[in-house]
């Protein structure tokens, strides 16, 4: 696709939405059969799985920890998931992504219950349309809750970004590929903890603080939304 | 047995930081004293060899011509990346280069700093539209791991980057062939990069590698002249408050700034 003259239209991004609305999300709890703990997120055009084995037996041995289990997150793009067909298995971007996934989903985990074992949070993403981190973290989440691991808090993703000099809420492809600046945060809601920032473009120190605004104002939706996938399942 | 060191060495350095001290006596905003040699290394077209503290980074640039990504047909292409040698640390195990996901995340943060401040003008880097242009990869090389290597590895990349004399690439024939003489890159800005960790309430830049065992997490600015913030990344698992991610971003600017001022560091084109 060639760059639109304009991202944003009247007030209007290209898809409709207003500068501080969410794409439209479905999050469903516990779709495998053979997982401790799964769940399947709906992010825009993104849908994204995710699994949960453990605390398990640690694989590689010499990873294990005395007094603590580890987290092991293996992020993985599936090849059909992009235009243009990605090589399978891991490349840098998902290894870095694997990485501060793993450390955006850490503090909510109890891990010094389970000596010496493994926690293995597996985020598969099916199909990609800018975003795909933020909607594996919240599928981790409730992944994560759904395999019973004890938790202090679930942990929210969302993204804030600049398009056409404005920030805004969630950025969707087109505004990915040719918009300023992307800002995906992921937070422990209850105590407003910041588990994951990133950024890459080019934002004013006064542009971040309101990117940051934005992203947390649509910290509550996220928790509540994913509170009632979880109610769905268990209340029956 | 590792462990039980570690976590020993953890409580120490966390108590001195809360005691307002640092093992090696600076403050908490205080880089330790910086150096560098550029063109160290004669086979490669810019190089600089950087030592900050006890952390010793080399960055050698080269260039070679290649394809273009689709989507920017007449632009230049960067690589980076960022290699632990075994000798640069105990906890280094020989084997593939690349191995560790802690070096991946080095090089992808480093080259976002030069990517997105838009550094060098890719633009001019273009021989054939869609079919030739220069690629230009940056190998961090890290010697001695003493800790901040993010913000090291930029600053040697960049140094290199600006002293960099690359090959004259033309086409001959249709086929590009690299010239007897060279050019500089078309260095636009400098982006500088400053980590700051947290440590509790206590905010530090320029960790040594020991305090990098005790801290909390760290969060990596890339900075540009106008003091617009071009990269981030919070690496490490310790959660952060928006207000100390406030205070961070301003340690970092005026850090930044006073790292400019003194390493002059100047775009050449």
């Amino acid at each position: 696709m060639e760059k639109p003259k304009q991202l944003i239209v009247e007030g209007k991004r290209l898809d409709g939405r207003a500068l501080n609305e969410l794409r439209p999300i479905t999050m469903k709890v516990g779709p495998l059969k053979r997982a401790d703990g799964s769940s399947y997120v709906e992010w825009g055009r993104n849908k994204v799985m995710a699994s949960v084995y453990g605390p398990r037996e640690t694989h590689p041995r010499h990873l294990q920890e005395s007094d603590s289990a580890i987290l092991q997150v293996r992020y993985n793009m599936a090849s059909f998931s992009v235009e243009e067909r990605k090589r399978p298995g891991p490349d840098r971007r998902s290894t870095e992504i694997s990485k501060v996934t793993r450390e955006a989903l850490m503090p909510a985990l109890f891990l010094g219950f389970y000596p010496r074992s493994s926690i293995d949070v597996n985020i598969e993403v099916l199909q990609a349309d800018a975003g795909t981190r933020c909607t594996g973290i919240n599928a981790a989440s409730l992944a994560l809750a759904d395999a019973g691991i004890p938790m202090r808090d679930l942990v929210v993703a969302v993204a804030a970004g600049k398009i056409d000099g404005q920030v805004c809420l969630d950025l969707e492809k087109n505004e990915d590929n040719f918009g300023e600046a992307d800002v995906p945060v992921a937070v422990m809601p209850r105590r407003r903890n910041i588990t994951l920032l990133q950024m890459d473009g080019d934002l004013s120190p006064e542009e971040f603080s309101q990117a940051m605004d934005l992203a947390m104002g649509a910290v509550d939706h996220l928790y509540e939304m994913q509170r009632s996938a979880l109610m769905e399942k268990y209340r029956g | 047995m590792q462990e039980v060191v570690e976590e020993v060495k953890r409580e120490s350095i966390r108590s001195l930081i809360a005691d307002g001290k640092r093992a090696d006596g600076r403050a908490f905003d205080q880089f330790r004293e910086l150096t560098y040699e550029t063109n160290v290394i004669s086979t490669a077209e810019g190089s600089c060899l950087l030592h900050m503290g006890d952390t010793q980074i080399l960055v050698a640039v080269k260039t070679a011509a290649g394809e273009p990504y689709p989507d920017s047909p007449n632009e230049g292409v960067l690589i980076t990346s960022a290699e632990l040698v075994p000798l640069a640390s105990p906890d280094v195990e020989s084997g593939p280069p690349l191995s560790s996901d802690k070096y991946i995340e080095i090089a992808r943060v480093v080259d976002r700093s030069i990517r997105e401040s838009k550094m060098i003008d890719f633009s001019k880097l273009c021989l054939e539209k869609g079919k030739y242009v220069i690629v230009v990869f940056v190998d961090i090389h890290t010697l001695d791991d003493g800790g901040n290597l993010i913000d090291g590895a930029t600053l040697a990349s960049v140094i290199a980057l600006t002293a960099c004399r690359m090959k004259k690439w033309e086409l001959k024939d249709g086929k590009p062939v690299a010239a007897e003489q060279t050019q500089p890159l078309p260095i636009t800005r400098v982006p500088i990069a400053c980590s700051v960790a947290k440590f509790g309430e206590a905010l530090l830049v320029d960790t040594t590698h020991e305090e990098e065992i005790g801290m909390d997490s760290k969060i990596v600015f890339g900075l540009d002249e106008g003091e617009h913030i071009r990269a981030m990344q919070k690496t490490g698992s310790g959660p952060w408050s928006r207000e100390q991610i406030k205070a961070a971003l301003e340690l970092a600017r005026r850090t930044v700034s006073d790292l400019r001022k003194k390493l002059k560091l100047e775009a050449v084109a």
